[in-house]
């Protein structure tokens, strides 16, 4: 098994393609917001960012469920894979959200329910890459791995409702603003953009992983 | 229910001797109330301010609190080279869970028994009219606490990090159980004029029912050799 | 362009991040690729000696 791939490097290249299509029609092209201007650009790389985040973290659950049932190591490469690719999605979404809001509403952080809530995914993300790092068996690794992605996820719509209940009761409801199809186009093409970008990285990732368990494997078998 | 009875002699066995030594009791009160103080300190004479944050305060030296007994609960079966025979133990392991949920509860609600009369005094608080709701909550918050951290505790009980891994697993997990005990006591306190303390009960009771059935369903995968 | 700096910075961060991430699992790759030549190699070399030389 090689590192390299054709399939993955073409996917790449897409990926790259798309990317730079969707930053060029969201810097260049697409006229900017009526009201707040062209910092609302930043939208079409934050918001991608959140849906990419939280998809990872879905697709960690989903992985961690399916080792738990079928003790498969398989699953927990991908699950550990889509993690750490989430982790990166996370971090750049609340940075993206801080260079958006500081001229936007004159403060790098605000406690929105969504930033919050991205906010302690990302402790419960690094809690489940702190808990593989204490494991030196791999099915030991993968099943405290498993637990704290499934608890975690869990948690995440709950923790979501919390924060918009400690944050708007007694806030009145800001009024849905209808979008501008130019503007929906291009978050289209850019959250599309995204998601080619994390299934080139899951496709790398994952086969990092496979390589790694098979070195593990040499060492444990040579000592 | 055989699970339901080798659970009350697990609580019984840790109770019992917790009631003799006062160990972590002791620990635990003085500690909270050393929390509080230092909050006070830190926030300045202003009672009106201390007043309203009074919810937060105590609920952040109840989860401070109790992190430090929780990495302590399987602590009697350790010393006595026993968490390999927590493993063996005959019958469900479930039954474990829920005597060390139950012995958890106990111990924090006693301690909380001390603290809010204590915050009462430090913050200058009527307590007393509202004694059942605050029992409530308190009931509320310390079950949802103590379900996530029981079952942490046992994850992280054979970690070396197992002081760091504890809290960085348990925070984020808790945070609507946090949001839910302030926020409902911050308002039995400081006045309920829109009636959303119902709210906050609401979101305690289905985080607990929600986290008892799942950390109860995997605790035997948590234990697992 | 009104705020230009914060616009700047954001697209450059997207495009740092993402490209390094890239950059990183694909250097990692390549280095898990050699060890495991490697690992194959010694293991071949063992064989081929262990053929070689029976042991009496």
């Amino acid at each position: 098994m090689s590192a390299k791939s054709k399939p993955a490097a073409l996917l790449g290249l897409v990926a790259l393609a798309v990317l730079l299509a969707g930053s060029v029609v969201g810097l260049f092209v697409v006229p900017a917001d009526a009201a707040q201007g062209d910092v609302q650009r930043l939208m079409y790389v934050h918001v991608p960012a959140a849906w990419l985040a939280f998809l990872s973290f879905f697709v960690v659950f989903l992985m961690s469920v399916l080792y738990l049932i079928q003790r498969d190591l398989r699953w927990d490469r991908v699950a550990a894979s889509s993690a750490e690719i989430g982790v990166v999605f996370t971090v750049l979404t609340l940075a993206l959200g801080s260079m958006w809001g500081k001229p936007t509403w004159g403060v790098w952080w605000t406690w929105d329910p969504r930033l919050t809530t991205t906010a302690i995914m990302l402790a419960i993300y690094v809690g489940y890459l702190a808990i593989r790092s204490f494991a030196d068996d791999p099915e030991k690794r993968a099943r405290w791995a498993a637990i704290v992605g499934i608890i975690g996820f869990a948690n995440v719509p709950i923790v979501y409702l919390s924060v918009i209940w400690w944050r708007t009761l007694h806030q009145p409801p800001s009024s849905p603003r209808s979008v501008a199809p130019e503007i929906l186009w291009t978050l289209m093409l850019n959250l599309a953009a995204f998601t080619l970008v994390y299934i080139y990285l899951m496709m790398r990732r994952i086969r990092l992983a496979r390589l790694e368990g098979k070195l593990e494997e040499r060492v444990a078998y040579h000592g | 229910m055989d699970v339901l009875r080798r659970a009350w002699a697990i609580v019984w066995k840790d109770l019992l001797i917790e009631a003799r030594t006062k160990q972590s009791f002791n620990a635990m009160v003085f500690f909270a109330a050393l929390v509080l103080f230092i909050f006070s300190f830190a926030l300045g004479p202003d009672t009106e301010l201390l007043r309203r944050v009074s919810g937060g305060l105590l609920w952040v030296g109840i989860a401070f609190t109790g992190i430090l007994s929780l990495s302590r609960t399987y602590q009697s079966e350790e010393t006595s080279g026993g968490i390999e025979g927590l493993r063996m133990y005959p019958g469900d392991v479930r039954a474990i869970f829920l005597g060390k949920l139950l012995g958890n509860v106990v111990l924090l609600l006693s301690v909380e028994a001390v603290l809010f009369p204590a915050a009462a005094i430090l913050f200058q608080i009527e307590m007393w009219p509202h004694a059942l709701e605050l029992a409530g909550i308190a009931l509320l918050g310390t079950v949802g606490f103590s379900i996530v951290g029981t079952f942490y505790a046992a994850l992280t009980v054979n970690l070396r990090a197992r002081e760091v891994m504890l809290p960085l697993l348990l925070f984020p997990a808790l945070v609507p159980v946090l949001l839910g005990a302030v926020n409902a006591t911050t308002l039995v306190v400081v006045g309920d004029v829109m009636q959303d303390t119902g709210i906050w009960l609401r979101l305690l009771s289905a985080f607990d029912v929600i986290f008892f059935v799942i950390c109860i369903w995997i605790f035997p995968i948590a234990l697992e050799e | 362009m009104d705020n230009l700096g914060f616009i700047v910075v954001g697209y450059g961060l997207t495009w740092l991040v993402l490209s390094g991430y890239t950059w990183r699992v694909n250097r990692r790759l390549e280095s898990a690729d050699r060890a495991l030549a490697e690992w194959n190699e010694s293991d071949d070399r063992a064989r081929e000696s262990a053929a070689a030389a029976p042991s009496a």
